[in-house]
């Protein structure tokens, strides 16, 4: 008798349990899967950086092949290109942070300053269009204006002069990378500035101009430090994401004439992962980046917290 | 309150400076238009150009004749539509089942989707899973990999979490089941937030070119538009190409068929686009609210 009545209070707990919460498994499982599948199994394919992994290992070789510890990094680190790519990253990344960093705040503080909402609606959404552009769509315009035949060089042939060839030029290459970088997010990027400077007290506008401050000044001493926690934060995002300079901008337009300047991490993970087959060493060196990314972001946030008290966390 | 001079001339210099920022984001994008107008013989003349003084659409003409742009075009619809509701279901079901807040293990799964926006596999290790699953060359490479972003779920899980219990638990009271609270008050109640997060989705897959590339090397009538777009903006000879682009008496300056097929695929994002701003844009707000 009280064993059936323990059974029934257990399959009745169950049955509560399952009741109440079983449909928010039930929603949550697909997604679950997914994750599995396609993030943490290949967070376990990470391992293959220090192993010896060949293509047609298939997932077993994951776990099976043979155990070589940091010889890919040391290859990498070692080799030839090291020093060239990890410093066309960086200044690509600088480059881009340099330039595209002030400029969606000064978008930002310039159409809050313009008073005719058709312009600035107008101002405000073709500023962003480039955002939605595909880089295919983008690198398209870039060749369009730039490559050999393209508009660049018709104005050159107007006036006589040889054609150049920009896209093969290092130097005019980094150049037309990192404007066309700038142009396409600057708008976008200015969206969470706009949202900033529209949550800053007006009075505080009033009191400087009554203390005298041109408009200038009141953007200087009220709309940037009302914006500056906003901007912290940006910056330190864009610092984790410093040795991001740009994959797939880059992999439509570069070309072995600029390897010299162009070639980055992420370029030279898909040359010798895809194009080489060395899947263990490309995903070594892709592993470095990612733990370089980490550390990137813990010290910049560190700074920032010390310098400004603001953090991601 | 009047303005000093000081302000005006710095109001003034504001509107030019936006003038002129405003007409650099357009005009690259007007002399890609423009070139794609253009006959042989005004090319061999003036070369590119914003505004064609004998505009024609035959580059358009010999693109459109062929099935490739066709079956292109309906490729990339095909996985934007299928993707999007695909993402879109998905990645509610994931941020309702996270919403609930005495769930058992929530913030397990919470750990488990927040790790995944740092640290990923990479390229190769990707690679391996895709091919190992035989998704590649088949439409599910565009598919699945990307089925779900964890910065829209957690989006969508705030928004979920803005609905008042109490409306859920008088359903509750009256019968209804979590499947018919879900459905018949949750969801609608959070279109906005759904559409907001189903354009990111759409945009995204009508963008998506990388994947496409390293997983679909053999049936390349899978290709979405924006592969072909690349092989044409990448070729050095379009009428070299194995398109089979019909070239007559006068083929148009493969200068033109590069714009063309930039403007093609840019069509429907830039007809749709300015409807759906005010989406997007709540959309980044709706992100950046730490939650």
């Amino acid at each position: 008798m009280r064993g059936e009545n323990i059974q029934k209070d257990i399959s009745s707990k169950y049955g509560i349990f399952l009741r109440k919460y079983g449909f928010f498994y039930l929603l949550i499982l697909p997604g679950l899967i997914y994750l599995i599948v396609f993030k943490y199994l290949p967070l376990a394919g990470l391992t293959i950086a220090f192993k010896q992994y060949q293509p047609g290992m298939g997932f077993q070789g994951i776990f099976t092949s043979q155990w070589v510890g940091l010889k890919h990094f040391r290859k990498f680190m070692g080799s030839y290109y090291f020093g060239e790519i990890m410093r066309n990253t960086l200044m690509i990344s600088f480059a881009k942070l340099l330039l595209g960093f002030p400029f969606p705040i000064l978008i930002a503080i310039m159409l809050n300053d313009l008073k005719n909402k058709y312009f600035k609606k107008f101002a405000q959404t073709v500023s962003y269009m480039p955002n939605f552009m595909s880089w295919v769509v983008v690198s398209g315009i870039i060749v369009a204006i730039f490559s050999t035949d393209g508009a660049a060089n018709n104005v050159l042939n107007s006036i006589g002069c040889p054609p150049v060839s920009f896209l093969s030029q290092s130097s005019s290459f980094l150049k037309i990378i990192i404007i066309s970088d700038v142009w396409k997010y600057a708008g976008w990027d200015s969206i969470i500035y706009s949202a900033a400077i529209m949550s800053i007290d007006p009075t505080l506008y009033e009191a400087a101009s009554m203390d005298g401050a041109g408009k200038l000044r009141q953007i200087w001493h009220v709309t940037l430090p009302g914006i500056s926690s906003v901007i912290a934060i940006t910056l330190i995002l864009r610092m984790g994401g410093i040795l991001e300079a740009g994959f797939e901008q880059i992999l439509m337009l570069y070309s072995p004439a600029v390897y010299d300047v162009a070639d980055i991490i992420d370029t030279y993970v898909y040359r010798e992962g895809l194009q080489m087959a060395n899947y263990s060493f490309s995903t070594a060196v892709s592993l470095f980046k990612s733990v370089l990314a980490a550390i990137m972001v813990l010290i910049t946030n560190f700074l920032s917290k010390k310098v400004s008290g603001e953090g991601l966390w | 309150m009047k303005l000093s001079l000081g302000d005006r001339v710095v109001s003034i210099a504001i509107i030019i400076i936006m003038a002129l920022l405003s007409a650099a984001f357009l005009l690259p994008f007007l002399l890609v238009v423009g070139s794609s107008l253009l006959t042989p013989g005004e090319y061999a003349a003036r070369g590119m150009a914003f505004l064609p003084r004998h505009p024609t659409l035959d580059t358009y003409k010999i693109l459109l004749v062929g099935r490739e742009i066709w079956i292109a075009y309906g490729v990339s619809a095909l996985r934007t539509l299928l993707g999007t509701v695909m993402n879109i279901v998905v990645s509610a079901m994931l941020a309702y089942g996270i919403s609930k807040k005495d769930l058992p293990g929530r913030n397990i799964f919470i750990t488990l989707l927040f790790i995944t926006m740092i640290f990923n596999g990479g390229l190769i290790p990707n690679y391996i899973i895709v091919s190992n699953l035989k998704l590649t060359d088949t439409i599910w490479c565009m598919l699945l990999p990307n089925l779900v972003n964890v910065w829209n779920v957690f989006v969508l899980r705030n928004f979920f979490n803005t609905i008042p219990e109490e409306l859920k638990e008088a359903a509750t009271i009256d019968g209804a089941s979590q499947g018919r609270i879900f459905r018949m008050i949750v969801l609608p109640l959070s279109k906005p937030a759904l559409a907001t997060i189903s354009i990111y989705y759409a945009v995204a897959h009508w963008n998506s070119w990388f994947d496409a590339a390293i997983y679909l090397n053999k049936r390349t009538e899978l290709w979405p538009l924006q592969l072909i777009v690349r092989k044409y903006v990448q070729s050095a000879d379009v009428y070299s190409l194995q398109s089979a682009l019909v070239g007559g008496a006068q083929r148009p300056p493969g200068m033109s068929v590069k714009c063309a097929v930039i403007v093609l695929v840019s069509l429907p994002m830039l007809l749709i686009y300015p409807f759906l701003q005010k989406y997007f844009v709540k959309g980044v707000i709706m992100g950046s609210v730490k939650g």
